[in-house]
């Protein structure tokens, strides 16, 4: 390396360094991130904390039937995106799908990646009101975005001589896929909806909070009642949540995939 | 399978009191909205005053909040790989508190933030880099565990400190695994902002629940339209950055 190449590598990381911090300073400024504000907040802080415990173990009763709505809608919205994912996945595969119906298909999943579940549940309880339902849509349509654009990939992937040979003994097209391309993606979907059933409790726990119902809503509920000692059980009641989802799915895979997965 | 799996969704469906064939029933309610929402009033981006400022809350929230929580991640990273960590006992909490911090919902630590600094995007900028340290400070300390050791010892052999051995020998390897995981930082944390508007840190999400609360669904969409261009724009430009990283 020369010393002239050095010294311009030098000047750009520089420049790059000025820029992040020139940019960083402009948004803490929009954001209010003032010194005093953060000493202040920080000054009631051990107060605050405090307050939060003993946690109000007396609570923890009414906190069991939240747990498992949280728990059987993030499944249930799993189970739906699954399903509804797999015409979704072969509409979006080059190798079964025309191109006038493929490439729509992908700029819509591509479009629903791009929006937020908080805010396609803000637009389901419009239409189904307050509740699970708006949660288990909002969640299954998050998922067909996810798993339907992974099968799509997925199905492209496939070996096409299975296929051909599948065909070759005279199946017919939904007999192609059942016997030559499902067996071959089924191992890249299983991985694929337990990674979105981790998603999908724990976005469940945040849907809960506005609208969905379960113990994210017991949370907000809590501390917007100012119960902090009961908002403190119910943190722990999420966190019951999302490691017995993680246990499980840890499970399933190491069973479906074997032990390098 | 399928059948069974069917029924299994049918049963949990039962248990949230949702009637599977009810939906059927409650289908008009979603053409209805459709209806509502259409077409789009993007006229809202000119005509309501502070829209373009609530963009640009959400942005920089996001970039404040990455910047912080990468400069928080990047200490917990170091003593969570086992490569740079002082001791093990302090590598095994590093993880354990990662671990619970990534499991605590992020709109719990926002309400906690919002009581202690007040309305606005400050406490969203927190609650964020909270976020940031829980998911990136595992990530950081993954990509320094993978480098490879000989190049360290080399130094090492030339008498470096530890220090001096972090700083030449393990970082520069895990230098390119630590800038994409920057930017994927700020692309998961332009997400998270908008829905942590919802819950009151400001922004596009606020837009979001004042327009769905007064009923201006063709707002809504607008909304929906203007956050799509902006993950993606934010998708793409960060996309060419680490092509070009």
């Amino acid at each position: 390396m020369t010393a002239y190449s050095a010294s311009r590598r030098l000047l750009r990381r520089a420049a790059i360094g000025a820029i992040v911090v020139t940019l960083f300073l402009a948004a803490a400024l929009r954001c209010d991130v003032r010194p005093e504000i953060f000493r202040q907040g920080l000054g009631q802080g051990p107060n605050f904390i405090a307050s939060f415990f003993p946690p109000l173990w007396s609570a923890a009763g009414e906190m069991v039937t939240p747990v498992l709505i949280t728990i059987v809608l993030a499944t249930s919205a799993t189970l739906l995106g699954l399903f509804l994912s797999f015409p979704v996945g072969l509409a979006a595969a080059s190798n079964v799908a025309p191109a006038w119906l493929r490439q729509p298909v992908r700029v819509l999943l591509g479009v629903e990646r791009a929006v937020p579940e908080t805010i396609l549940l803000l637009f389901f309880v419009v239409a189904f009101g307050l509740g699970p339902l708006a949660g288990v849509f909002s969640l299954a349509l998050g998922s067909i975005g996810m798993l339907g654009k992974l099968l799509g990939d997925a199905m492209e992937e496939v070996d096409p001589a299975v296929v051909d040979s599948v065909r070759a003994a005279g199946a017919t097209f939904w007999q192609t896929i059942r016997y030559g391309l499902l067996p071959q993606v089924l191992p890249a979907l299983a991985a694929h909806t337990l990674f979105r059933f981790d998603v999908n409790v724990r976005n469940s726990v945040v849907l809960g909070a506005i609208g969905a119902g379960g113990i994210g809503e017991e949370i907000a509920h809590s501390m917007g009642m100012i119960q902090y000692e009961r908002a403190t059980i119910a943190v722990l009641g999420s966190l019951l949540v999302i490691y017995t989802a993680e246990a499980v799915s840890g499970r399933l895979r190491r069973r479906l995939l074997g032990a390098e997965a | 399978m399928l059948f069974g799996g069917l029924l299994t969704l049918a049963a949990l469906l039962l248990y949230l009191q949702v009637d599977p064939l009810s939906v059927i029933g409650q289908l008009p309610h979603l053409l209805n909205l459709g209806r509502d929402m259409f077409p789009p009033r993007l006229a809202i981006l000119w005509e309501r005053e502070g829209l373009v400022n609530s963009v640009i809350e959400t942005l920089a929230m996001a970039f404040a909040g990455t910047v912080l929580g990468l400069c928080l991640a990047f200490p917990a990273g170091l003593l969570g790989a086992a490569n740079t960590t002082p001791h093990p006992a302090l590598r095994a909490f590093t993880r354990a508190a990662l671990s619970l911090e990534r499991s605590i919902t992020s709109f719990f630590f926002l309400l906690v933030f919002l009581i202690a600094f007040g309305l606005g995007p400050f406490a969203g900028t927190m609650t964020l880099a909270v976020g940031t340290l829980g998911l990136f400070g595992k990530l950081f300390a993954e990509s320094i565990e993978r480098v490879e050791h000989a190049p360290v010892e080399a130094i090492a052999a030339l008498g470096a400190t530890s220090w001096q051995q972090i700083c030449f020998g393990a970082l520069p390897q895990a230098a390119p695994a630590l800038i994409a995981n920057a930017l994927f930082a700020f692309d998961v944390n332009l997400r998270l902002s908008i829905s942590l508007g919802i819950f009151g840190a400001g922004g596009l999400g606020a837009e979001f629940l004042l327009a769905k609360q007064t009923l201006r669904y063709r707002d809504v969409f607008a909304l929906a339209l203007i956050t799509l261009v902006l993950i993606t724009t934010v998708e793409r430009v960060s996309d060419q950055l680490r092509k070009h990283i």
